[in-house]
């Protein structure tokens, strides 16, 4: 057999029986995807609009209490005085205080009290208001009427909507085209980080590099034996982060109606293109790692570099979570640009709209990276403090 | 056999100055003998091996393993020697035998001569009790059967020992020099690095005496005695050691 196998072989066997890389690499994206999904099931339990909010009333006899108290999504508390309800607020007792004041000019008048650094009194009010839009309607109407108008002179612009269908299928949901690039992205990293210090600097720290230098084997082959098991390392992180989205949609999970309202948005030919970007990126990845910890004098200097690597990798990553909210998203050197044009294309792919340039920009910088990192790799190990620098 | 001429290796320390680690050595060892390296720690005894073993360059002089030139030729010097140090270790998470095989399969040995040599070396060295276990699991003593097995499985002509006792128990240790011994009756060159005066004594036919990474004494054992006036090996390392000190000195 080819020594590179033979390598890549043995890595893969020592991986295998190594529970931290085969948790980091398979199981965590797993987890950390399960997690994500019921975090997300959670919030979105509590954000629903459909849910009771709990809203504060200064007991009154206004009529509107009867609209208050037929509105299914609104708990109603009765306070005696404003006063008391204001104290509930500061003591985090309450969100929001509504005070029914007395019809002014044929108007009501409500008073809403709440602490407008609070998330939750804006959904809250949110809520509470749209209560009375029944309400509102009917007397609108009424006084149009009364004046012989129609409802349609309230809106002298009308906007109608009629969705343009681009690319293919429905593409997935605004949350998950967020956030899966960036979780692909970073867990293609993280998957390698766990394995990359013990593969040169943790082998000079326990002794076993200089047994293997004296093998018939060239460095270069061993390099590129554990640069292979790498690369596998971080596609298998990659590809685990992304089984974890298809088992959460198919187990309909408690984000489901949020993250995969329209599907994941990922047909067998979006795969197979997410894997075309994804396979360069890691294999780029892994260069980088065995460079680092070719350079590095044990495994605890690697796993400083790594960490300080692990935020470099993380920036342009996050940025394409935002990517669609900017005019980035559509420039033409975008996937060009190591890291984030990756992380892009994966979203267009999500989006059912991805070109050639988005796929094949991000491959082919990510070949030419993958080279250069590999080269430098190989560079570190045939120097010899690949085994003298402790 | 081996042969060692003006073989020197500088290296630059943290301030830039030069520090040379081995300075003009000049050696030759033979097949079915055991060439002892001997000097204290920091002599230039492992610096000496690993050039040998092609794992770092010379800066100066050559050497030659079996007729190959280290420098010209590493692949093919490193396909002739075995090395056992003290401080080579196994890969934990591997049982003995697959370590073996891994190793067997570097060393370009195929299938059958591979299933071959690693049932002679398992059998020779008694590691077949414990051949499925995992090297982290093993006892020091296991540990340096299996490492003994790595290093001699290719059955290579040259054997380089660095100091391969450091660390075992009497028991241990005795086995790793029986198994030197055994090896120079099957006529291996044998390079034996130590600064255990009683090993030199019972295993090495030659011995070349290094401090400071240059050579201060050789022949064999009682030539380095009588040429030093010394009743013991060990004064007459001292002595050339000193020898070399009083030489500093007046220069």
């Amino acid at each position: 057999m080819n020594p590179i196998f033979q390598v890549f072989n043995k890595e893969l066997l020592e991986i295998v029986r190594d529970k931290r890389v085969r948790n980091a690499a398979t199981i965590m994206p797993l987890f950390i995807v399960a997690l994500i999904m019921t975090l997300f099931g959670f919030v979105g339990s509590i954000a629903n609009k459909d849910a009771k909010r709990k809203v504060h009333v200064v007991a009154s006899s206004s009529p509107l209490m009867t609209d208050l108290r037929k509105a299914k999504n609104l708990e109603i508390v009765e306070v005696p005085t404003e006063d008391a309800g204001v104290k509930l607020i500061q003591d985090g007792k309450a969100r929001l205080l509504a005070v029914l004041g007395p019809p002014k000019n044929g108007q009501d008048h409500v008073l809403l009290r709440f602490d407008p650094k609070e998330d939750g009194a804006q959904i809250a009010k949110g809520v509470f208001q749209g209560a009375f839009e029944g309400e509102i309607h009917t007397r609108l109407t009424k006084t149009l009427a009364a004046v012989g108008l129609s409802e349609d002179k309230l809106h002298p612009i009308a906007f109608d909507e009629k969705p343009v269908q681009v690319g293919e299928g429905n593409g997935a949901s605004g949350i998950l085209v967020g956030i899966l690039p960036y979780l692909i992205v970073l867990f293609t990293f993280t998957g390698g980080v766990a394995l990359a210090a013990d593969l040169v600097a943790g082998e000079k720290e326990r002794s076993t590099l200089e047994t293997l230098l004296i093998t018939p084997v060239g460095r270069t082959e061993i390099v590129l034996g554990k640069f292979l098991a790498l690369t596998a390392v971080c596609v298998a992180a990659a590809v685990s982060g992304l089984l974890g989205f298809v088992l959460s949609a198919a187990m309909k999970s408690g984000a489901s109606d949020i993250v995969f309202k329209t599907g994941l948005g990922l047909s067998a030919v979006g795969a197979l293109q997410v894997f075309l970007i994804v396979l360069p990126l890691a294999a780029t990845f892994a260069g980088i790692l065995i460079a680092v910890s070719s350079y590095a004098r044990n495994s605890r200097e690697a796993q400083t570099y790594l960490g300080i690597m692990n935020l470099i990798v993380m920036v342009p990553a996050f940025f394409s979570q935002l990517i669609g909210l900017t005019e980035i998203g559509s420039a033409v050197w975008l996937p060009f640009v190591p890291i984030l044009g990756a992380a892009a294309g994966i979203r267009a792919i999500l989006l059912g709209k991805a070109s050639a340039l988005a796929i094949l920009g991000p491959t082919g910088v990510g070949v030419v990276l993958a080279g250069l990192a590999l080269y430098t790799a190989i560079r570190l190990f045939h120097r010899e403090s690949v085994l003298l620098r402790v | 056999m081996i042969v060692v001429q003006g073989l020197s290796k500088q290296f630059v320390d943290a301030k830039g100055g030069i520090v040379k680690a081995v300075d003009d050595l000049t050696f030759t060892a033979h097949p079915g003998r055991v060439f002892g390296l001997l000097g204290c720690n920091g002599a230039g005894k492992t610096t000496t091996l690993r050039m040998l073993s092609t794992v770092i360059l010379p800066t100066a002089g050559s050497a030659m393993i079996d007729g190959i030139d280290v420098v010209a030729n590493p692949g093919a010097v490193r396909s002739q020697i075995g090395f056992l140090s003290n401080s080579t270790a196994l890969y934990g998470r591997l049982t003995a035998r697959e370590t073996l095989a891994y190793f067997g399969g570097l060393y370009g040995l195929k299938k059958n001569d591979l299933k071959q040599r690693l049932d002679e070396v398992i059998d020779r060295l008694e590691i077949g009790p414990f051949a499925d276990r995992l090297c982290d699991k093993l006892s020091t003593g296991q540990k340096q059967r299996v490492s003994i097995a790595r290093a001699t499985l290719h059955d290579p002509p040259v054997l380089f020992f660095d100091e391969p006792t450091s660390g075992l128990d009497v028991v241990a240790s005795q086995a790793v020099l029986e198994f030197i011994e055994a090896a120079r009756d099957r006529g291996k060159t044998i390079v034996f690095s130590t600064h255990i005066m009683s090993e030199v004594e019972r295993l090495c036919d030659d011995v070349a005496v290094i401090h400071d990474g240059r050579l201060v004494g050789q022949g064999s054992a009682d030539e380095l005695k009588a040429s030093t006036n010394e009743a013991t090996l060990e004064g007459a390392f001292l002595k050339l050691v000193a020898f070399e000190r009083a030489l500093g000195r007046a220069a």
